[in-house]
């Protein structure tokens, strides 16, 4: 018993440094290609921030402060140097450290995020569940049919469409709902809406399959034969089981959720990490741009290491299936 | 006091049309604190007949009751039948420790402290050790998810026990363990056992009477002694002559056998019967294709008033139970011997 304890517990210490390894390069490979970002893009950045009229002394002493005329060896090694003490570089516009302009936007995109990922699953598991029940072993065929189309044409469109979509019913036809900005907690319920309906769609359709599956497995007949009731099953005995390729998704989905922000908000305009980056790009602040890019990337990175985390601790295969 | 009860049991699956009637008219008792074996091959309606005695299936036709009394359909009354299955791999949730499964069926209110005791207690009616309550089943050997199943069925006080092909999937090592840990709990426990098997000499080992299904009808059934030894059917005596016999001349025996009799080697008939009269008479080694003046068998469907209500035109009449207990029962053992 012990024995096969450490075993498996030396499996586990095991993958979570590999795991860990994998974070570690795949973080490197964003460093480097945020920082090469400002060296292949055409034409000279000081000059496209501060404007073709900026006198050439100018560009010239900018370009000097920001380093711009050392080798490139040279220029990597002082990025990452400053990016080992939290320094992500000045804004060429603001003048403001781009940290501080990430703190200062972060709380409104995450908020947003998060919201959205908890409406899309609090939608998605009763959804899946129920139609997973109705559906059991070929029943209710129309509603499969219904319930399969529906959610995969939802799954499919675009948040940015069903933010200009939205926007139209709410605020231009109906006007119960801002549609700009951020005030108060009705201004949350469009972008939040956006945002949640393709991934609850995808996750309830995933969530279906799941239990449509596991209702057929032999211990949910013994709960039938033990005569538990109804709740008890489908919650208990199949919910669980079913739960393993819906967290995978899910997973995935939040990291493109925190990516989708950057369309909504432009919509929206919401005062997030999203609309600063377009609003970056647009300016060519390419130290925000840069910034803001490497958060989102790192995000999305350690969301999918959490998620690969909290599945090899559900069901030890999946640590085992990828040494 | 607790007996289980088929009266004219039918279940059909599918539409008028193109239904399928997978138990025709069974009746069946499972009496008190007695191990009823159900014999027959796979298709003839055994495990349905059980199902339907847990609630899985829906009934078409018939009843089936406890002490006389028809089964509950929910609360903790209908809990008095349970099943165990034939796969103990999967029919236990992954996800739920051995301890958390058999707790289960407890019923509500009982306080942390009391279930753990229970646990442990039921674990080890079934020769399991109590540290077992809390290993996933994954981590458990066939033979052990098995008893595990036997105590998730103990747990909830049931009166009867349906084991339904449970030692099937295991090992023929781990076989014997089981059996005996079933059989050993049901005369301390006082349960009846509806126990369902291919395998004839376990269910000899078992039973105290026998029932013989073919296509969803019990053709024969009796004592267990009365069955083995004096069987009236001809399918049942077909299964007692299909159980392989290890020694040399018998297999030479079975050879002949199967050269001489290629009707009864063929496949089972389809379950839903196009035409009248007896259901075996197309595999029949003593009907209508060896004696073709049996006509009957085709056109007339058997009454069960014979010797072991067997459904045949051609059995023993029903006789009187004055007959010679000792004969019978040498002859059985003899016959046992021979055919297993």
């Amino acid at each position: 018993m012990t024995a096969r304890g450490m075993w498996t517990d030396s499996v586990r210490v095991r993958y979570l440094v590999r795991r860990t390894g994998r974070l570690l390069v795949s973080l490197l490979v964003l460093l480097t290609a945020a920082f090469l970002m400002i060296h292949v893009i055409p034409g000279d950045p000081v000059r496209g921030a501060l404007g073709p009229t900026a006198p050439a002394d100018l560009v010239a002493a900018r370009r000097e402060s920001l380093g711009l005329n050392d080798p490139l060896a040279v220029q990597y090694l002082n990025y990452l140097r400053h990016l080992l003490a939290g320094d992500l570089g000045t804004s060429m516009i603001s003048g403001l450290p781009v940290s501080e302009m990430l703190a200062q936007r972060l709380p409104a995109t995450l908020s947003i995020a998060l919201l959205a990922f908890v409406g899309a699953v609090a939608i998605a598991v009763p959804l899946g569940v129920g139609f997973g029940v109705l559906t059991r072993n070929g029943r209710a065929r129309r509603a499969e049919l219904g319930f399969t189309s529906v959610s995969s044409v939802l799954g499919t469109i675009p948040e940015f469409l069903f933010a200009v979509g939205l926007v139209y019913l709410f605020g231009v036809q109906w006007q119960i709902l801002p549609v700009a900005g951020r005030s108060g907690p009705e201004s949350y319920v469009l972008p939040v809406l956006c945002l949640a309906i393709g991934p609850a769609a995808l996750l309830a359709r995933i969530l279906r399959v799941e239990m449509v599956a596991i209702l057929t497995a032999d211990f949910i007949r013994t709960a039938r034969a033990k005569r538990l009731p109804a709740p008890i099953i489908y919650l208990r005995h199949a919910l669980p089981n079913a739960l393993t390729a819906t967290l995978t998704i899910g997973g995935l989905l939040l990291g493109s959720m925190i990516a989708g922000t950057i369309l909504v908000e432009s919509v929206f305009a919401w005062p997030g990490l999203g609309s600063t980056i377009v609003q970056s790009i647009l300016t060519k602040d390419y130290p925000v741009a840069q910034g803001i890019v490497l958060f989102y990337g790192a995000t999305v990175l350690v969301l999918t290491m959490v998620v690969d985390l909290i599945l090899a601790a559900l069901d030890p295969r999946s640590a085992i299936g990828q040494s | 006091m607790s007996e289980l009860c088929f009266h004219d049991v039918s279940i059909r699956f599918g539409g008028l049309r193109h239904g399928l009637t997978a138990v025709d008219h069974a009746s069946l008792t499972v009496p008190d604190s007695g191990i009823v074996g159900l014999v027959g091959e796979s298709g003839s309606g055994k495990s349905t007949l059980a199902r339907a005695a847990v609630g899985l299936v829906p009934l078409s036709g018939g009843r089936i009751e406890l002490n006389g009394r028809p089964l509950a359909r929910r609360g903790p009354e209908s809990r008095r039948v349970q099943m165990i299955f034939q796969d103990p791999s999967s029919a236990l949730n992954p996800r739920m420790s051995v301890g958390e499964s058999i707790a289960e069926a407890f019923p509500r209110g009982s306080t942390a402290s009391t279930r753990r005791a229970e646990v442990a207690r039921l674990l080890e009616l079934v020769h399991l050790d109590r540290a077992h309550a809390k290993s996933s089943p994954a981590r458990m050997s066939g033979g052990q998810r098995q008893r595990v199943a036997l105590a998730r069925a103990l747990a909830s006080r049931p009166e009867v026990v349906i084991a339904d092909e449970i030692t099937s999937a295991l090992d023929v090592s781990i076989q014997g363990t089981v059996i005996n840990v079933l059989r050993d709990l049901q005369r301390e426990l006082g349960i009846s056992v509806l126990f369902i098997s291919h395998n004839l000499p376990l269910v000899r080992y078992m039973s105290d009477s026998i029932a013989v299904m073919y296509l969803g009808r019990i053709v024969e059934q009796g004592p267990a002694e009365q069955i083995l030894g004096n069987a009236q059917h001809p399918y049942t005596r077909e299964l007692l002559a299909a159980v392989p016999d290890s020694s040399r001349q018998a297999q030479r025996q079975d050879v002949q056998d199967f050269v001489l009799h290629p009707a009864v080697v063929s496949e089972p008939t389809d379950p839903e019967p196009l035409h009248n009269g007896c259901r075996y008479h197309s595999r029949c080694p003593v009907g209508p294709l060896t004696n073709p003046e049996r006509g009957i068998c085709r056109t007339e469907d058997p009454s069960e008033e014979h010797a072991n209500e067997a459904a045949c035109h051609f059995a023993e009449p029903r006789t009187p139970p004055s007959t010679d207990g000792t004969s019978v029962a040498s002859a059985a053992s003899t016959s046992v011997r021979k055919s297993l």
